[in-house]
């Protein structure tokens, strides 16, 4: 009853947030214009043309799709998140344990290394992303003994090969152009957004985040430990492949999207679990809304604050470490 | 630990460097004869003769380029493509070495004595924490280093004529200074009188997304101002690498007259995306994509490429204040600068991209 209702306040607060985005910008926008606008269009009410034109590019070609990007990345960020740490059962783990965004970092940089279309970019941050992953499960498999352990040690050796193959593009990257673009890519942020990116691969993360809610039961299985989950019956290995799989898919798409945003999938998944507790079934969801809610307000600050906009990544970053320190300390409660 | 092989190693390794000490200045001292001032006023000996300079950043190795190709002693880092096409096969063939501006490619002591450069010459922009290292590398390569001043077109006046005396080419370098003050002379009168409410309000657009720029105080932006145009991008650069991020709708709010594409790929862009189709430099087909052959015109680098940009501005901007002929403006320019004898058909691609 008590989790519905706090449910309900964060469902209607993001939809709050949602709607409020669109009044916020550097581009003065009166409220008023908005609302004779919202009039010509439901209502058609005259309005002058150049001025319907103009409160029509803002809200549709500017500024709905960053919400969009802001929102679906937040919510894939913070439920793949949780979805690592369940799995992993260890509090410390986020998206990238994997290496899927040291693969990603390193699939952009090479795109911009070696074409100027933009597509081609974003599809190699994507693949690569998956490409790394795969590699860290195909060392796991290398090694005898404890499979979680070793799934981590082979994702920190993935990443760090990744990490390193980015370091020599960066060193080969042309210094006027190229190396400004991958630093800035790596940063994040949504200013390469348009509504064709977004309604093009927005789809897949949605997906991607409704399997795992749907599977959010083998995943409370799976956090019970390895043995447990077995005599429950739960095939351990497939099931525990297809987070991995889903779970990178999403947060690799999310790279394509809006380049490398930290810490959102390692603060939310605690924050949420601390108001909502541990049982995935809820958490996800409930992640899923307050990832999309914190973004969604990181990238209003980014977008409108300074008139140089602060890329996505450091303010994640900057507001997520004190929130996270905050968490470390009343870890071990959630866990218990 | 300690036993007498390896104090003999020790030894015999001081006396080694002793060696060098003692030998390299008795190698050098017979061709070092005259004593000259660097461009900061600092008095440093160099040889009579020199032949190999060693430019410590890019835009001083274009400088030197431009003067006389034959005195660079090895490049900041390997030339791409599309700056072989109008580069000597003889230049960009020159081995690598390196160079202090901040993007790795940090030299090493052995390549640059292998190359065997006379004097280091440093682009001194200011006092950064890169001065100490470099100075300190030349002393201990015991190679004088001279500072010279790159910063506005002005400069580049005094530097050509004090390289060109410093490398015994000082026709070519008075040739150089005297065509970049004649740019200097007929723009200058053509903007006087312009007042400050025509000055157009120019957007400079960096980066894949058109959303990086440059703040008016910038020195990456200085051909703006030279131009007679205004930066809508009012500020002090955060940092010397400059590309500041900003939002379209910061853009949009500023409306600028004109917008300057750095990247083709999105000039070419800017007309299709419905984000960009309120600001008035696109309604009014007023975008322009900034040549970039061999280098840019008008930054990253910064090259002396800015005295054909500043001319190319300022026509784009004011082509009634500044009715020059660009084709051939461009056509001499290739051919005093870098020896290129640029067809129609080549010219008519890099001005109307």
């Amino acid at each position: 009853m008590k989790k519905s209702f706090i449910f309900g306040v964060l469902a209607l607060t993001l939809g709050a947030a949602i709607l409020l985005s669109f009044t916020q910008g550097r581009y003065p926008l009166h409220l008023v214009d908005l609302w004779h606008y919202l009039q010509h269009v439901l209502f058609h009410s005259p309005m002058a043309d150049e001025l319907a034109n103009r409160i029509g590019v803002l809200l549709c070609d500017i500024r709905l799709p960053r919400i969009l990007a802001a929102v679906v990345v937040g919510a894939a960020l913070s439920v793949s998140g949780v979805t690592f740490q369940a799995m992993f059962v260890n509090p410390l783990v986020s998206p990238g344990i994997l290496g899927v965004l040291a693969g990603a970092s390193f699939g952009a940089a090479l795109g911009m290394l070696l074409s100027t279309e933009w597509a081609v970019v974003q599809v190699s941050a994507f693949s690569f992303g998956m490409i790394a992953v795969g590699l860290a499960l195909l060392l796991s498999h290398f090694y005898k003994g404890d499979r979680l352990l070793l799934l981590i040690l082979s994702g920190v050796i993935s990443g760090s090969l990744f990490t390193a193959m980015l370091s020599i593009i960066k060193y080969l990257a042309d210094p006027y152009d190229q190396l400004p673009a991958i630093v800035y890519w790596l940063m994040g942020g949504f200013s390469m957004i348009s509504l064709d990116t977004i309604s093009t691969l927005a789809p897949g993360i949605l997906i991607g985040i409704l399997i795992i809610v749907a599977f959010a039961n083998n995943l409370n299985l799976l956090t019970m430990g390895e043995e447990e989950a077995r005599s429950l019956g739960i095939r351990v290995r497939t099931m525990r492949l297809m987070f991995i799989v889903v779970a990178t898919l999403i947060s690799s798409l999310t790279v394509a999207i809006g380049g490398i945003i930290g810490w959102v999938g390692l603060v939310i998944p605690h924050m949420s679990r601390m108001i909502i507790g541990p049982d995935n079934r809820v958490l996800l969801p409930f992640s899923a809304l307050m990832g999309a809610l914190f973004l969604l307000v990181v990238d209003n600050v980014s977008r409108q604050v300074f008139t140089v906009e602060i890329p996505l990544g450091i303010l994640t970053s900057l507001l997520g470490i004190p929130a996270f320190a905050g968490v470390l300390r009343v870890a071990r409660k959630g866990w218990g | 630990m300690s036993c007498s092989f390896c104090r003999s190693l020790k030894i015999s390794f001081c006396g080694f460097l002793w060696a060098m000490v003692l030998l390299a200045p008795a190698a050098a001292t017979d061709a070092r004869a005259r004593m000259v001032e660097d461009m900061t006023g600092r008095k440093v000996e160099v040889p009579d003769d020199i032949n190999k300079v060693f430019p410590s950043s890019p835009p001083m190795m274009y400088m030197l380029y431009a003067l006389d190709s034959g005195k660079v002693a090895g490049l900041n880092f390997p030339f791409n493509k599309q700056e072989h096409t109008y580069l000597r096969k003889e230049f960009v063939n020159l081995p690598v070495i390196g160079g202090w501006f901040g993007q790795g490619q940090t030299p090493n002591l052995e390549n640059v004595m292998a190359v065997k450069p006379d004097v280091m010459l440093v682009w001194f922009w200011r006092k950064t924490a890169l001065n100490q290292p470099m100075e300190k590398v030349a002393k201990t390569i015991n190679m004088p280093l001279l500072y010279i001043y790159l910063d506005t077109l002005d400069d580049y006046v005094r530097a050509f004529r004090f390289v060109g005396e410093l490398v015994g080419r000082p026709e070519r370098g008075n040739k150089l200074a005297d065509y970049t003050q004649q740019v200097l002379d007929d723009v200058r009168p053509a903007l006087l009188g312009l007042p400050e409410e025509e000055k157009l309000r120019v957007y400079y657009a960096e980066g894949p997304d058109g959303l990086k720029t440059e703040c008016d105080q910038s020195p990456h932006a200085v051909l703006i101002e030279a131009a007679g145009g205004r930066n809508i991008q009012h500020c002090e650069a955060s940092s010397a690498y400059g590309m500041e991020s900003v939002s379209i709708e910061e853009v949009m709010s500023k409306n600028p007259d004109v917008i300057l594409a750095r990247d083709h790929k999105f000039a070419q862009r800017i007309y299709r995306e419905k984000q960009w189709s309120l600001v008035r430099a696109v309604q009014n087909h007023r975008v322009y994509a900034i040549p970039a052959l061999p280098f840019n015109w008008f930054d990253r680098p910064p090259s002396f490429m800015r005295i054909l940009g500043l001319q190319w501005l300022t026509n784009k901007l004011y082509p009634k204040r500044y009715p020059v002929d660009m084709a051939k403006a461009t056509h001499d320019f290739y051919k005093l600068f870098l020896d290129v004898d640029l067809s129609d058909e080549e010219i008519h691609n890099m001005l109307n991209l």
